[in-house]
C-alpha cells in the first residue's frame, strides 16, 4: 500500500504540470467567455465552482494568517496575549448569526464590529479627508504667486476654479441647482447659478469616470487575450 | 361604519383614528367577525378567535410604514420633465387593481410625493438621467460582477446580516430589477448616498429605525396614499419576460446582430495588435504628472532603505495592474530598496508571492528575507490598517512563505515601526482601498503614499494628489507604459500599445455609432429607456393617477430590435 | 438588556478608538491596540460565519433535491477540496498554488475582463446625444479615451494637455465636493450608530 501509493505520487510528480495548468486555465477561460452569448450550464458550473473555491481560500488564508498565529502566542504566553481568547471566544460568539434561536449571541461581538468600524470611518474622514481636502481648496489667488505674466494668471485661475468648483458641487447636493424661496433675489440667483455650476462639473467627472473605467476593463481583456495568444496558442513570444 | 364616541363623525370600517377629531379607535371594538361573532377592534384584518377575514381584500387597513421616511435616501426615479417629451406608458403587467380611488385634485400631487422621492427635480431630469446611465456603465450591463461582489463579499460574512442604514428597510428584492451592480466595491455611481447628506440637522432628525410615530390625525388623502402604497407592496414579482420589458436594459441597447459585430470588433482590435506586436501607434507617451511623482519618489529613495507594498487587489484587476507592479518592483529593487509587502486581501498574498518572486528571477541575486519579505494578509480592513500602526512585527507574528518568527528576518528587523518606512506603496483594484491609507495611515502618520493602481479610480483620487496626500499614481495601463517609458525601458504595458489604442477607438465608435442612430431615429429610444428607467428605479414608478391620465394618449414605443 | 448592552459595547469601543486615533499617549496606545486586535480576530471569525452560510444554503439545496442541486454540489466539492488541501499542504504549497494560478486566477480574470465587452454595448446604449449635458458627458468621455492613445499629440497637440487639465481642475474640484460631502455623511452616520440613533447590530 505504502509503496503504491509512493509510485503513485512520484507519477503525478513527473506530470507536466505548467502544460496542465496552462490548458485547464485556457478552457476555464473559454469556458467563462461563453457567457457573452448568454448565461449557460457551463458558465455556471465554473461560477459556482469559483465560489466555492473563494470561500475555501479565504477561509485557508485567514486560518493561516490570523487566527492560527494568534492561537499559537497566547499558549506560549498566555498572560501576555489573553485578550486574544476573549476576541476568539466573542468571534465564535458571532458564528451564532447562523442560527436563528441563539442568533441574539451576536449581538455584541457585532456591535463591537460596528463600533469600531464606525469609529475608525469617523475619525479617518476627518483627520484623512475632509480636512486635507479643505485645506487644499484654500489657495492664493494672487497670479504672482505662481509665476510670471499668463502662466500666473492660469494657475491662479485654475486654483479659483477648483475651489469654487468644490463649493459649487456642495451647493448642489443641499441647494439642488435651484433658486432658493425667502431669501433676496441676489442671493437666490447667485445660489441657483453656482450649484448649477456644480451640476456641470459632476456631468464631466461622470464623463472622465466612464472613460476611466473603459480604461480598466479593455486593460483586463487585454491582459486574458495575451495569455491566451501567448501562453496556450504559442502565437507570440509570450 | 365606526362612529366616533366623542364628535360622533362616522368613519369607515377599518379606520384607527377619527378623521375630524383625532380620537384613537384602538380600543372599541367595532367590527363583528362574520364566520364566528366574536367582536374585534376596529382596526382587526383577521379575526382573533377564528382568524377569518374581518374585511374584504381590497379594502385591508392601510400600510403602518409611514411612507415619508422610507424615500430620502432612496435613488430618485429619473424624471423627464413634461415638455420636452410625450409621456411613456407603462407595461400592462404594471397597472394595479381597479380599486383605486378615483383622482381627486389633491391626490395627485400627494401621490406623487408617496413614491417619488422629495430630491427629484424637473430640471434635474438630463443630470439623473446622466447618471443612471453613467452608473449603469460603471457597474456592467449585467449581473457579472455580482460573481466578483459575492466572492469578496462572502468571506467577511456580511450577508447575514447587512447594516441598514436609519429609518431605512431592509433592500427590496424588487432592487433586482435594476441590473446594475456594485463593481470591485466601488458605489455604483460617485453620488450614491450622497443625497439627503446635508444638511446635518435633518439627518440627526431622522427616528430610529424601531420607532414609527403615526399622524394622529388620519386625513383622506393620506388613507388613499397609504392605500395605493399597500397595493404597491403586494404586487406580485414581474417574471423574467417582465422584468426584460421593464428594465428595457436590452430593449434600448443594440440588437443581437450588432452586439455580435460589437463584440468580434472589440476582440479583434485586441487580438491582432497583441499578435503582431506594435506598429501603428507607436509607443511614446507625455507622462502625466502623477506618473511623474511617482517615478520621483521612488527614484529619491536611498540605498538600504525599506518599502511598505500593500498588494490590495486580487485576480480581478490582477492582468491591469501587474505590468505596473513589475516596474516599481524592478525600480525599487534596482535602487536596492528592501520591500515589505503584505496585503489586505486574502488573494492579495498569493499575488504579491506572484510579482516578488518573478520580480527576483528578473533581478538575480536577492535574498528573501533580506531584500524582501511576504508578511501575509491582514484582514479588517481599517482595523487592520490601524493595527500596522502599532508596529508590523506585532500585526505579523510570522512571515507568510517560511512561516517563521518574524523577528528572524533582517529586513523586519530594519523596519518593524511605520516611522522606519519610507514609502509607502499600496497597489489597489478600487478607489476605495486607496483613500483608507490616506485616512488611516498617511494622515495621522505622515508617511509617503504612493499608488499603482485601476484605472478607473484616477478620477476619485485626483483630488488627493491634487492635495500632496498621494505623492504620486500610475493608473492602469496607460500609467504603466508611461512609467515604463520614464524608466527608459519597454514592457508589457508598452507592448500592448496599440491594442489598447484600437480598443478605445472601437469604445469611441460604438458610442458616437449610439448616439448618432439615436438622432436619426428621433425620439423613439428617449421613450424607451425613460418609460423603462422610471419602472426600474428602486421606488417603482407606481401608475398614478397623473401617470395615467398622462399616458393615455400615449403610442406605444416598441423597443429597440436591432439595427 | 440585550440591546442595552450591544448599544454599550458599540459606543465604549467606538469612543475608545476615537480617542486612540487623535491622542498620543501610552496607555491609550496600549488600551487601542487591544481592541483593534480585537476587532481583527472577530472580523476573522465573520469570514468563518460566511463558511456557515454558504455550506447551509447550498446543503439545503442539494439535501432537498432543488433544481441546481448540482450546481450546489460542485460549489461544495471545490470548497471542500479547497479548505482541505490548504489545511493539509498550507497556502504556501505547490498543489495550492497552482491551483490558485491555474483554475482561481483565471476565472476571476476572465469575469472580470467580460466587462469590457459590455462596457463597449454600454457605450453604444447610453450615449444618446439629445442633452446638452449627454453631449458634454460624451465629450468628455471621448477627449479622455482619445488622450490615452499613445502618440494622440500627432492627432492634436493640445489632447494631452487637455485631458490633464480635465482631470486637475473640473474632474478634481467636482471629486472634491463628492469627497467631502461623502466624509460628511460618513461622519453623520458614524455618530448616529455611537449615539445610538441607529442600532444596525441589535
Amino acid at each position: 500500500m505504502g509503496n503504491t501509493v509512493g509510485l503513485l505520487s512520484e507519477a503525478l510528480a513527473q506530470l507536466p504540470w505548467e502544460t496542465i495548468g496552462v490548458w485547464v486555465a485556457a478552457l476555464l477561460t473559454l469556458a467563462v467567455y461563453t457567457y457573452l452569448a448568454g448565461s449557460n450550464p457551463l458558465y455556471l458550473l465554473v461560477q459556482h465552482i469559483f465560489v466555492g473555491m473563494a470561500v475555501g481560500y479565504a477561509v485557508v488564508v485567514v486560518w493561516h494568517s490570523l487566527l492560527a498565529p494568534r492561537v499559537a502566542q497566547f499558549m506560549s504566553a498566555p498572560t501576555a496575549y489573553w485578550h486574544y481568547v476573549v476576541f476568539l471566544l466573542l468571534g465564535l460568539a458571532l458564528l451564532s448569526r447562523a442560527f436563528p434561536r441563539i442568533s441574539w449571541l451576536g449581538d455584541v461581538p457585532l456591535a463591537y464590529l460596528f463600533g469600531v468600524g464606525a469609529a475608525l470611518s469617523i475619525a479617518g474622514a476627518i483627520a484623512g479627508s475632509l480636512i486635507p481636502q479643505t485645506e487644499a481648496s484654500i489657495a492664493p489667488l494672487l497670479p504672482a504667486y505662481y509665476g510670471s505674466g499668463m502662466i500666473g494668471v492660469a494657475y491662479a485661475l485654475d486654483r479659483a476654479l477648483v475651489s469654487l468648483g468644490a463649493i459649487a458641487v456642495l451647493a448642489y447636493f443641499y441647494f439642488g441647482g435651484k433658486k432658493q424661496e425667502g431669501v433676496g433675489r441676489v442671493w437666490s440667483s447667485i445660489v441657483g447659478i453656482w450649484s448649477g455650476a456644480g451640476r456641470w462639473l459632476i456631468i464631466v467627472v461622470f464623463g472622465a469616470l466612464f472613460a476611466s473605467v473603459a480604461v480598466g476593463r479593455i486593460a483586463l481583456l487585454i491582459g486574458r487575450l495575451h495569455f491566451l495568444s501567448s501562453y496556450w496558442l504559442k502565437l507570440t513570444g509570450g | 361604519m365606526i362612529r366616533c364616541p366623542d364628535c360622533g363623525t362616522d368613519n369607515r370600517d377599518g379606520s384607527r383614528f377619527c378623521g375630524s377629531c383625532g380620537r384613537e379607535f384602538s380600543d372599541m371594538p367595532d367590527v363583528i367577525c362574520p364566520k364566528c361573532g366574536a367582536p374585534n377592534a376596529a382596526q382587526n384584518v383577521l379575526c382573533s378567535d377564528c382568524l377569518a377575514p374581518l374585511q374584504p381584500p381590497s379594502q385591508e387597513p392601510p400600510s403602518q410604514e409611514p411612507p415619508s421616511q422610507e424615500l430620502p435616501s432612496q435613488e430618485p426615479p429619473s424624471q423627464e420633465p413634461p415638455s420636452q417629451e410625450p409621456p411613456s406608458q407603462e407595461p400592462p403587467s404594471q397597472e394595479p387593481p381597479s380599486q383605486e380611488p378615483p383622482p381627486q385634485e389633491g391626490d395627485n400631487a400627494a401621490t406623487e410625493e408617496l413614491v417619488e422621492a422629495p430630491a427629484a427635480r424637473d430640471d434635474d431630469a438630463a443630470l439623473e438621467e446622466a447618471a443612471s446611465e453613467t452608473g449603469e456603465l460603471l457597474a456592467g450591463e449585467d449581473s457579472v460582477s455580482q460573481l466578483e461582489g459575492s466572492a469578496s463579499v462572502l468571506p467577511a460574512g456580511e450577508e447575514i446580516s447587512p447594516p441598514t442604514e436609519a429609518g431605512q428597510p431592509m433592500p427590496e428584492e424588487s432592487s433586482a430589477l435594476v441590473p446594475s451592480v456594485d463593481l470591485e466595491g466601488e458605489p455604483r455611481e460617485p453620488l450614491e448616498n450622497i443625497d439627503d447628506v446635508l444638511p446635518l440637522e435633518n439627518i440627526m432628525a431622522l427616528p430610529h429605525r424601531s420607532e414609527s410615530p403615526l399622524p394622529r390625525t388620519v386625513q383622506p388623502e393620506h388613507e388613499d396614499q397609504a392605500k395605493l402604497l399597500s397595493q404597491v407592496l403586494v404586487l406580485p414579482r414581474l417574471g423574467e419576460e417582465d422584468h426584460r420589458l421593464v428594465s428595457g436594459a436590452r430593449a434600448a441597447g443594440p440588437g443581437t446582430a450588432l452586439r455580435i459585430v460589437l463584440y468580434a470588433l472589440l476582440a479583434l482590435a485586441v487580438a491582432i495588435p497583441l499578435i503582431r506586436g506594435n506598429c501603428w501607434f507607436g509607443t511614446s507617451m507625455s507622462p502625466r504628472d502623477s506618473v511623474v511623482g511617482l517615478f520621483r519618489a521612488v527614484d529619491s529613495l536611498p540605498a538600504g532603505s525599506v518599502a511598505l507594498l500593500s498588494f490590495d487587489y486580487d485576480p480581478g484587476t490582477a492582468d491591469e495592474l501587474a505590468p505596473g507592479v513589475a516596474v516599481l518592483l524592478d525600480h525599487l529593487l534596482q535602487k536596492e530598496v528592501s520591500i515589505l509587502a503584505f496585503s489586505t486581501m486574502p488573494t492579495g498574498a498569493l499575488l504579491a508571492w506572484q510579482q516578488l518572486e518573478q520580480a527576483a528571477l528578473r533581478m538575480g541575486g536577492l535574498s528573501y528575507g533580506e531584500d524582501y519579505l511576504l508578511l501575509g494578509y491582514l484582514p479588517g480592513e481599517e482595523s487592520g490598517l490601524r493595527r500596522i500602526a502599532g508596529g508590523l512585527a506585532l500585526t505579523f507574528p510570522r512571515d507568510y512563505i517560511e512561516r517563521r518568527e518574524i523577528n528572524q528576518f533582517a529586513v523586519i528587523r530594519r523596519a518593524s515601526k511605520l516611522s522606519d518606512i519610507a514609502l509607502i506603496v499600496t497597489i489597489a483594484g478600487d478607489r476605495v482601498r486607496v483613500q483608507r491609507w490616506l485616512e488611516q495611515i498617511q494622515a495621522p502618520y505622515g508617511v509617503p503614499l504612493v499608488t499603482v493602481m485601476t484605472a478607473a479610480a484616477e478620477p476619485g483620487l485626483s483630488p488627493y494628489y491634487s492635495s500632496g496626500q498621494l505623492l504620486g499614481m500610475v493608473g492602469g495601463l496607460p500609467g504603466a507604459a508611461e512609467y515604463e517609458a520614464l524608466r527608459d525601458g519597454r514592457g508589457p504595458a508598452s507592448d500592448s500599445a496599440d491594442a489598447q489604442a484600437l480598443a478605445y477607438l472601437v469604445i469611441i465608435a460604438a458610442a458616437l455609432l449610439g448616439g448618432i442612430s439615436r438622432l436619426f431615429r428621433g425620439r423613439t429610444s428617449k421613450d424607451t429607456s425613460a418609460h423603462t428607467r422610471a419602472n426600474t428605479s428602486p421606488n417603482m414608478r407606481v401608475n398614478t393617477p397623473t401617470n395615467r391620465g398622462a399616458s393615455r394618449g400615449a403610442e406605444a414605443a416598441p423597443p429597440d430590435s436591432g439595427e | 438588556m440585550r440591546k442595552a448592552l450591544a448599544a454599550i459595547v458599540a459606543t465604549v469601543a467606538g469612543l475608545a478608538i476615537l480617542i486612540d486615533f487623535f491622542v498620543e499617549h501610552p496607555i491609550v496606545d496600549a488600551v487601542g491596540g487591544i481592541l483593534i486586535d480585537g476587532a481583527l480576530i472577530i472580523a476573522g471569525c465573520a469570514l468563518l460565519l460566511g463558511l456557515l452560510n454558504l455550506l447551509a444554503v447550498h446543503g439545503r439545496r442539494i439535501q432537498e433535491r432543488q433544481g441546481d442541486r448540482m450546481l450546489s454540489l460542485a460549489l461544495v466539492v471545490s470548497l471542500l477540496v479547497t479548505l482541505l488541501l490548504g489545511r493539509a499542504s498550507g497556502p504556501g504549497s505547490t498543489s495550492f498554488r497552482w491551483m490558485f494560478q491555474y483554475v482561481y486566477y483565471p476565472i476571476q480574470a476572465t469575469i472580470g475582463s467580460l466587462l469590457a465587452f459590455f462596457v463597449v454595448t454600454a457605450a453604444y446604449r447610453a450615449f444618446r446625444l439629445h442633452t446638452l449635458e449627454a453631449v458634454v458627458l460624451t465629450g468628455v468621455s471621448v477627449i479622455v479615451l482619445l488622450a490615452q492613445i499613445p502618440g494622440s499629440e500627432k492627432l492634436w497637440t493640445y489632447l494631452p494637455p487637455l485631458r490633464e487639465w480635465i482631470f486637475s481642475v473640473p474632474v478634481t474640484s467636482g471629486m472634491r465636493g463628492i469627497i467631502m460631502g461623502t466624509a460628511l455623511g460618513t461622519i453623520t452616520t458614524g455618530l448616529r450608530l455611537l449615539f445610538w440613533v441607529d442600532q444596525p447590530y441589535a
